[in-house]
């Protein structure tokens, strides 16, 4: 039984999968999906009501919601699957030569992750965006050099607690070299830890993204970006609160789908999972 | 066949500080022959190395001080040159296969090291022969390990284990972890395939009954020294207190 079979059985995960792809779909096809141009201000319309041709009204430059929502996907959704991509790969890369390469190439990993991680990630990320001062590039810099540390000490003590058992010794008894045991046998193992580490993690990051935006550190006025938009609504918060609910739903909603994902996943990459559930195979 | 000259292994203590160099000796001086076509049985309580001399054999870890030779060739190189002539069975089959693994592809594994290089459906056919062998249904091929019962996975292992039809075989306490049936009918299958293969055992165990209905010759183990290496048919004549209060724990039984 392969994971996508037992993906397939689990309801969270299919919703959430779904809610995920469409959105990343949408966001692709933004240009053809949206009503509106994003960035097209009509100060006469400000504020306008639900209505046909603007589903979600308009906000204090009248510009369309829906459309800034919709292109907000290609700033807040991709900037954090981009960051995620970096920081992983990254990660995984200097984790594995750490837990396999012991000796000086190994130490010299870990001190260096140990120096990036004697300080709170959200100092770091503040400290390289103000450092490097505000944009995009330097946020997916600042979020990707805040974690990549993390994620390679955790990759490292998962090749530790692999490399003793008994298969990946039964496999260097039978002549297999490093790199067949590495690829074959401990990557597929931490991969599945990781993936499900990396969709509960997106969540963070585009928290992150959209935080950092929202205290104007992050991505420039007038491009849309979810976080942007609710600091954007926090201004005029007492005359229209309702402006802040289509940008704060839809970081709930994707958020929370990236989590529930990450659980499932994490069940269905177990393959003792089915046992502990009693299904029949 | 292997040779293992004077050899000493000693770990780093544990719950030490990182400043002290405190080392616990596992093995201490320890020399003995395995001929072609030998079976030796290695006795000893738990804590006596038993399980780092098959490391340092199989050539997973390296001895601080003395030889382990096999043919005349230190161990590093025989490895190399004769790939896939030793092979070992685990004690705990638990973690011996990768659970990602079907146990075709596990049983595969060493087949595809080889020197030779074989086709796919001559594998396939291959593995299929081993699990006959070891009197396992073909059923099974596409299982992961963990919808195998515990008695089937050690026959997998050991399946695994001839699939390159290997002259040397180590079994770390391979036994101890099945339930009384199930080693007896592994012990059949050991012997059977000895036969059938010529092939020379090491024999870790912590109980008698086993290793002397298999072996040929007993190394006894304690606190890292060999304390008596004896004859399997003059079992009733050893020396040493160690040896005697062993054989005591068992005997009643016989």
């Amino acid at each position: 039984m392969n994971v996508w079979q037992k993906l397939k059985k689990d309801k969270m995960a299919l919703l959430s999968l779904g809610i995920i792809v469409s959105i990343v779909f949408i966001g692709i096809f933004a240009p053809f999906l949206a009503p509106h141009d994003p960035l097209a201000a009509n100060i006469k319309i400000k504020f306008a009501k639900v209505s046909l041709s603007y589903p979600f009204g308009t906000d204090q430059l009248g510009r369309c919601i829906l459309s800034r929502l919709i292109y907000g996907i290609q700033t807040t959704v991709f900037l954090s699957i981009v960051t995620m991509l970096l920081t992983i790969t990254i990660g995984v890369l200097l984790g594995l030569m750490a837990g396999y390469l012991r000796g000086i190439v190994g130490e010299g990993i870990l001190r260096l992750c140990d120096v990036l991680l004697s300080f709170p990630s959200e100092i770091m990320i503040l400290a390289i965006v103000g450092m490097l001062g505000p944009g995009i590039g330097n946020v997916v810099m600042a979020n990707v050099a805040s974690k990549w540390a993390w994620y390679t000490r955790m990759i490292r003590s998962l090749v530790l607690e692999y490399s003793d058992e008994n298969y990946i010794r039964f496999a260097k008894v039978a002549g297999y070299s490093k790199r067949y045991i590495l690829c074959k046998h401990l990557f597929p193992t931490i991969l599945g830890k990781v993936l499900v580490l990396a969709t509960l993690d997106t969540g963070w990051v585009i928290l992150n993204i959209s935080a950092l935006s929202f205290l104007g550190l992050g991505v420039q006025a007038p491009t849309p970006e979810w976080g942007m938009m609710l600091n954007e609504a926090k201004n005029i918060m007492t005359i229209r609160p309702s402006l802040m609910l289509a940008p704060g739903l839809a970081i709930l909603i994707v958020v929370a789908a990236c989590n529930f994902l990450g659980d499932s996943l994490r069940d269905a990459l177990d393959p003792k999972h089915n046992q502990i559930k009693g299904m029949k195979l | 066949m292997l040779k293992v000259e004077s050899v000493y292994k000693s770990y780093k203590k544990q719950n030490c500080s990182i400043f002290s160099s405190k080392k616990q000796e596992i093995l201490h001086d320890i020399s003995f022959q395995l001929q072609c076509g030998e079976c030796l049985g290695l006795i000893g309580e738990s804590g006596s190395g038993k399980s780092t001399l098959s490391r340092l054999i199989l050539n997973l870890e390296r001895p601080d001080f003395g030889k382990i030779t096999m043919e005349g060739q230190p161990i590093q190189n025989w490895l190399e040159s004769h790939r896939g002539e030793m092979s070992v069975v685990f004690q705990d089959y638990t973690t011996s296969i990768n659970p990602f693994f079907t146990i075709e592809e596990s049983v595969a594994e060493p087949i595809r090291r080889s020197k030779c290089k074989y086709d796919k459906q001559v594998v396939a056919a291959m593995v299929l022969h081993l699990l006959e062998k070891v009197q396992l249904s073909s059923r099974l091929l596409m299982r992961h390990p963990h919808e195998l019962s515990g008695g089937q996975l050690q026959r997998v292992c050991i399946a695994r284990a001839i699939a390159t039809q290997p002259r040397f075989v180590v079994f770390d306490e391979a036994l101890s972890s099945l339930d009384v049936s199930a080693q007896t009918q592994t012990l059949l299958l050991l012997k059977q395939l000895k036969q059938e293969m010529n092939m020379s055992y090491l024999f870790i165990a912590h109980d008698l009954p086993t290793i002397t209905s298999l072996c040929n010759k007993l190394l006894f183990l304690s606190k890292g020294k060999i304390v008596e290496k004896i004859e399997v048919q003059k079992i009733s004549q050893v020396q040493t207190p160690y040896a005697k209060k062993l054989l005591a724990s068992v005997l009643p039984f016989d």
